[in-house]
């Protein structure tokens, strides 16, 4: 069971065309912890079909105790998620909100630091140029967007790096090109990437290309759970069945259901809420960065954060 | 503590050396000479430019002789070869591989320098060869005893005889050495050599 | 409440002693007649009222004496605490986590006043009050980590989390069981482990490994290790072992109960905030065999225990020379009967 705290949204700020700026509040008026850059809070956000928990990178000063600020793009093919919260979040509104966790960390003995922000991906890539710049460290930002007015928090990015920040406007043509960001490099230097699917891989395979080593190149996406056909699952210990619909992850039935599976990231990338698989009638599909090849064909283990199967009924430990 | 310590997960294992075809350049920094490892490596060099850099006059002229290096340099001693290693390491770029091949004392120190540059050991591989004398760090004193080929080793730093542990520090590149005679004054086991 | 502090030593004339309340509530670390090493990790979140797992960070009769034995053993040998550099934020982090903690938690002794930044730090058992800059360490007369651990009780590592490991980079030991700081500081998790025996054969360091870098935040565990000690000594580390080796042969029967202590230490860890590294607190507690054994359960179960103590096991902690005088010692009250498992005394 992960540990939430009672918010309240304490402000709505509009930063662009279908993209807001969200001030979460202890319900109790009392301090937040404190929390490391790359760090992402998750939401448990009151649809009406049931509760859906989404993570977003906090964007703000940790130092701030009395407030947590994310921004959150309305997605495209949103299963409901940042529709809500683009359309139905109001001031005032109490949010359930687990506490920081951060799978995006900064290295503290990189000597310098290359931070490449796509899109909304800018969101942890500002609380590690704010982390950074506080620990007078060397770093260089690089911010790719569709076009002018999508270039959120620019200002505040500039500002943190001291003017050191490179946009590339699609809208114009400029698109980041790997091969000269990570060419030429000294020794000691970490690179960074949050954003799309197709802008990370094409990071991770030019970085390896050009020898860098996985312990110097990071990177972070949040995976939305992808759809697809209903199906159920059993809960081998206590017998019970659980039904999936088509636009619900695994995870988000059990915990309707009324049982607490762990988990951490919800985007298939941690690992934590691995489970084992006791029996399966339908074809898996994996849909997750965790496991192995060996571990996803032993039909043995599956994430149920973003994981599925094509219908039928599969069995838990659980 | 005790004297029969059975193995220790702390003291390092080295694979068999090989380059790393995941780099684009590689940094070959040899302490002790290895005529059949230097042969075999140099016969199937890797994809990439290849810098040499030892510390043995016989294997910088292996070296020198098998062209299969861009730049082959030779340092006077052990001293100077880590200086050198420092110079090359900071005009590097990432994409790099350090192999560091020469006993413990040598190539850990080696290793250290290379940490300093931000390497992680995804870059670096290290191998022992020549021989098996070991660092012995004081755990009393200090004072670091180098050279150690016996079980037992009188410190340099507060002159009590030590036992070599096979707990090994990466970061001080030594093995510990503690009292062997705190619990028992005067009582010591036989001297052997143990590391020749 | 308050606590009523001891004034005793913990070297030389060894002064030390548990009340009545103090042997009571300690840690007895066998729930069953056989040990074997196991991940044993369980969620750090309060206990029963009077216990040592009730607070976050556990205060005793004892603490004034502890942290002055600190101070002599660093006054001896500063090596005893270090910090690599690139911990600064982790260093804050942890005198947030022990202020904080103690100031809610004994209420009586330690106060903590913010005003934003400006912090005002009390501390009435050791007579400290300490106005400074949280984040600004030229604001205080030792480096944060040095600073707030000078006044708690336990050994304390910092562990920064990177390249899917854990790596131990701070560390204030005074207290330990045995092993050095300064040669151990900076290793991971595997190699700092190194010298247990059987372990790492079955996995235990691979399974808490993985367990701990996912720790979250606000969700600390906690586990027992044990050892025994002759003398309540704290400083057995292996800088001072030519002043504490030959008390291993001191032993007598005669002197078996007074002299031979249980060792137990109460490990808890916590996630930081801001560096993302964990808190690794090491809680020491030490009971002579002669006031365990007061209470039956604990006395039968530590005979049979240590009767059937595997040999290495007994060597890695060092007790090979004095443990079949405690076991002959302790046999003579073992009427072999049943005992239930359990760690309580009564």
């Amino acid at each position: 069971m992960n540990a939430e705290i009672g918010m309240v949204l304490s402000r709505v700020i509009e930063l662009a065309p279908g993209i807001r700026e969200f001030w979460l509040a202890r319900e109790d008026g009392g301090d937040l912890p404190a929390y490391s850059g790359g760090s992402h809070i998750v939401l448990s956000l009151p649809l009406p079909g049931g509760v859906r928990r989404n993570p977003y990178s906090l964007v703000g000063d940790p130092g701030d105790r009395k407030k947590w600020r994310i921004a959150v793009r309305r997605q495209e093919q949103s299963r409901g998620g940042s529709a809500w919260l683009h359309e139905h979040a109001r001031e005032g509104q109490p949010i359930r909100v687990s506490m920081p966790a951060n799978l995006f960390p900064m290295s503290r003995l990189a000597r310098h630091h290359i931070l490449v922000a796509g899109g909304i991906g800018v969101t942890p890539i500002v609380s590690h140029a704010r982390e950074l710049a506080r620990l007078g460290q060397h770093f260089e930002v690089h911010y790719a967007h569709r076009a002018p007015e999508f270039g959120v928090l620019l200002d505040e990015l500039r500002q943190l790096a001291g003017g050191d920040v490179h946009c590339y406007v699609a809208s114009r043509n400029q698109v980041i090109d790997f091969r000269e960001l990570l060419g030429g490099r000294p020794l000691g230097t970490h690179a960074y990437l949050c954003g799309p699917q197709g802008m990370v891989e094409d990071f991770h395979k030019t970085a390896r290309d050009m020898g860098w080593p996985d312990t110097h190149v990071h990177s972070e996406r949040f995976l939305a759970p992808p759809p697809g056909e209903a199906f159920t699952v059993k809960l081998a210990r206590s017998g019970r069945e659980v039904a999936v619909a088509g636009d619900q992850s695994m995870l988000e039935a059990l915990e309707a259901a009324g049982t607490e599976p762990p988990f951490l990231c919800r985007g298939g990338a941690c690992g934590q809420c691995e489970t084992q698989v006791v029996a399966c009638d339908s074809k898996f599909q994996h849909n997750d960065l965790f496991l192995s090849q060996a571990e996803r064909d032993s039909g043995r283990k599956i994430m149920p954060c973003v994981s599925r199967i094509a219908g039928g009924c599969i069995t838990i430990d659980l | 503590m005790s004297a029969a310590a059975p193995s220790i997960k702390s003291q390092p294992v080295y694979h068999a050396l090989e380059w790393d075809a995941a780099g684009v350049r590689h940094l070959l920094f040899v302490a002790s000479d290895d005529p059949p490892l230097l042969d075999r490596l140099l016969a199937a060099p890797p994809r990439g430019e290849l810098t040499a850099l030892s510390t043995d006059a016989a294997a910088g002229e292996r070296l020198q002789s098998s062209g299969a290096a861009a730049h082959t340099l030779v340092a006077d001693g052990l001293a100077r070869g880590l200086e050198t290693l420092g110079l090359l390491l900071r005009d590097s770029e990432m994409g790099l591989r350090l192999y560091l091949v020469g006993c413990e004392d040598a190539i850990w120190q080696a290793a250290g320098i290379a940490s300093g540059y931000g390497m992680s050991s995804a870059e670096i591989r290290l191998f022992q060869t020549g021989t098996k004398a070991r660092p012995v760090f004081c755990v009393h004193c200090r004072a670091m005893t180098r050279g150690v080929r016996t079980n037992l080793v009188d410190c340099s730093g507060c002159g009590r005889t030590l036992f070599v542990r096979d707990h090994f520090s990466r970061r001080l590149g030594a093995y510990m050495g503690f009292q062997i005679d705190a619990e028992e004054p005067g009582v010591k086991p036989p001297v052997e050599l143990a590391y020749p | 409440m308050a606590i009523a502090f001891h004034d005793e030593t913990f070297r030389d004339d060894y002064t030390y002693r548990n009340s009545d309340e103090g042997v009571k509530r300690f840690p007895f670390p066998f729930g069953q007649d056989e040990y074997m090493y196991s991940v044993n990790i369980e969620p750090h979140a309060g206990g029963k009222p009077g216990s040592v797992y009730e607070h976050a960070f556990d205060i005793d009769e004892h603490y004034v004496s502890e942290c002055r034995d600190r101070a002599i053993t660093l006054e001896r040998d500063p090596g005893r605490c270090e910090s690599l550099p690139h911990m600064i934020d982790a260093e804050w982090d942890v005198l947030e986590l022990i202020m904080s903690s103690l100031a809610r938690d004994y209420p009586d002794h330690f106060r903590l006043r913010q005003d934003g930044t400006h912090w005002h730090w009390t501390n009435l058992p050791l007579g400290i009050e300490q106005s400074f800059v949280f984040g600004d360490a030229a604001t205080l007369p030792y480096p944060p980590f040095e600073y707030i651990t000078r006044q708690t009780q336990g050994d304390f590592v910092i562990l920064d989390q990177r390249d899917g490991d854990l790596w131990a980079d701070s560390g204030m030991i005074t207290q330990q069981a045995d092993w050095s700081l300064t040669f151990d500081v900076g290793m991971s998790f595997k190699e700092w482990h190194g010298p247990v025996p059987r372990a790492h054969e079955i996995g235990v360091f691979d399974r808490a490994l993985k367990y701990l870098l996912m720790l979250q935040l606000g969700k600390p565990v906690r586990r027992l290790n044990w050892t025994m000690t002759v003398n309540p000594r704290l400083d057995t580390a292996p800088e001072t072992y030519p002043e504490w080796g030959q008390d291993r042969a001191s032993v007598t029967p005669e002197n078996v109960g007074k002299k031979v202590h249980l060792r137990v230490e109460l490990q808890t860890l916590f996630r930081l905030p801001r560096s993302n590294g964990v808190l690794f607190s090491i809680r020491g507690y030490l009971a002579s065999v002669g006031d365990l054994a007061r209470y039956p359960r604990w006395g039968k179960r530590l005979h049979r225990v240590l009767r059937d103590l595997p040999q290495d096991l007994a060597e890695y902690k060092g007790l090979v020379r004095y443990k079949p005088m405690v076991v002959e010692w302790l046999s003579r009250m073992d009427d072999g009967a049943p005992v239930e498992p359990g760690t309580h005394p009564e």
